[in-house]
């Protein structure tokens, strides 16, 4: 798997002005957003960017045909995909800790934290399983766009409606619960993927 | 011991069918399969690595029944297909340095020798690379890891004459070891008459013929023949025939005719698809 991985962080260390642009709206984001929900909508944005613009890149140029002459099972090949999500998910959240330092709008409740990794999970579980069955390009893409858009709103309404995520976050026992979920619908999203990805031919 | 088996394989593709495949490679030779567009010789290669379940019946590939998903049985084969499927941003070395973390036996050496060897730029992206240079990545991709088995399909296709001829002495050199093999799939059959020790004809997806080469060279002729002599050989002994305005063109029993000219793969194969059709 690790050679899966490096090939995946090159290619992105080779769209770094594509990944800075999207670093750019972070910053934009710190500047104009509403507290630590503001940054999150961000966050998730810069995840399925990068996520499916590799899995789109994928897909031109057939990579899964050569990976089937790697000694790498296809439950590898749909494993790296979740393991690179939770590097990016890594990336995303110390960019918000950064931009939330220096914009002063990190709140001291850590429930937050919790809530937005939530959040990450469960929008690049939808995303990857998504795109890896059904795959990006054609139809397909459209179904990735709705997921994204539901995700994006579903976010956007909790920060613009009075910071609730904010609010949930101050009750104590509620954003380890969802974190939980989140974490168990990852694993699902994962299993279901490798599952369908096994049977597949190509 | 055979480098690869297959038992009675059949796989249906909407109106497409491989039917009832069983072929057999000894180790240590090269088995050139020969096809039209659409015989099925990419799916007989599919099959065999695992990325196409069959219908029915069996592969067998150096050994293991189960060759899909099989981590250790992949470190051992090298494989060239028509898609390549290498990211077209990473510089010919970058690749190089994605295979050394995934092949456990990888080996710089062979790959710069069939990479820089063959003049093929490291420093430039692969997607900017000529269709030959390309393809030399991909053979030193399927090389790189000292494979037992190398599976070549339409590999020879985007090469240059020199290019082609090189690889086919590169395949050459790598059967010297009796425990290496080599299946390529092609349509430009004067490249497997030069390299194959065994040749089977792929066609509509039945295989109408698998037999060693030279076997084949010995038992057949061409010859030319008046359409009123061609009716007087028996149709047991005639292998294919084309009926021209100037006469007939048989291809039959070298005990059938007194004299005839040696007989090429691709006389054999175009003679037997023209049958098969008629």
């Amino acid at each position: 798997m690790k050679g899966l991985l490096y090939k995946d962080l090159l290619l992105i260390c080779k769209q770094h002005l594509y990944i800075l642009l999207i670093s750019f709206l972070f910053v934009g984001a710190g500047a104009v957003g509403k507290g630590n929900a503001g940054l999150s909508i961000y966050g998730i944005y810069f995840i399925s960017t990068v996520v499916l613009n590799l899995h789109s890149l994928e897909e031109n140029y057939h990579w899964r045909t050569f990976v089937d002459s790697l000694p790498v099972s296809r439950e590898d090949y749909v494993n790296e995909k979740y393991v690179l999500s939770i590097i990016l998910m890594g990336v995303a959240m110390a960019l918000f800790l950064l931009l939330s330092a220096v914009f002063g709008t990190f709140s001291s409740s850590w429930g937050i934290l919790f809530l937005m990794v939530m959040v990450y999970l469960i929008s690049v579980s939808l995303i990857l399983s998504t795109e890896m069955i059904f795959g990006i390009q054609g139809r397909s893409y459209l179904r990735i766009v709705l997921i994204m858009a539901v995700v994006l709103l579903g976010v956007g309404a909790l920060n613009y409606s009075g910071l609730v995520l904010e609010q949930i976050a101050r009750i104590r026992i509620l954003p380890a619960v969802l974190l939980c979920a989140g974490v168990g619908l990852f694993i699902l999203s994962n299993r279901i993927t490798v599952a369908i990805i096994k049977k597949r031919e190509w | 011991m055979n480098a690869l088996e297959y038992r009675h394989i059949t796989k249906h593709y909407g109106s497409f069918c491989l039917e009832d495949l069983s072929l057999q490679l000894p180790q240590g030779m090269i088995l050139g399969i020969v096809g039209e567009n659409g015989a099925g010789k990419t799916t007989a290669l599919k099959i065999l690595l695992g990325r196409v379940l069959p219908d029915e019946g069996e592969v067998s590939l150096l050994g293991e029944s189960n060759p899909r998903d099989n981590k250790l049985l992949r470190e051992r084969i090298g494989t060239v297909m028509e898609e390549a499927g290498l990211p077209p941003i990473l510089k010919v070395k970058e690749i190089g340095n994605v295979l050394k973390r995934m092949y456990q036996t990888y080996d710089e050496e062979v790959f710069r020798r069939f990479t820089e060897g063959k003049h093929v730029d490291m420093d430039r992206p692969y997607g900017e690379l000529s269709k030959g240079n390309k393809m030399k990545v991909s053979i030193a991709c399927a090389m790189s890891h000292h494979p037992d088995l190398l599976i070549f399909d339409e590999a020879t296709s985007g090469l240059d004459p020199l290019a082609r001829d090189e690889l086919l002495d590169d395949l050459l050199d790598f059967t010297r070891d009796e425990t290496h093999s080599v299946v390529l799939s092609s349509h430009i059959v004067s490249d497997l008459e030069k390299a194959c020790d065994y040749i089977a004809f792929l066609h509509e997806g039945k295989l109408l013929l698998a037999e060693e080469k030279d076997v084949l060279k010995e038992q057949y002729v061409r010859i030319h023949v008046s359409n009123e002599a061609a009716e007087s050989y028996k149709s047991d002994s005639i292998f294919g025939k084309r009926i021209t305005p100037y006469g007939t063109d048989l291809i039959v029993r070298r005990e059938a005719a007194d004299e005839g000219e040696p007989v090429s793969i691709e006389d054999l194969f175009i003679f037997m698809a023209r049958k098969e059709n008629a």
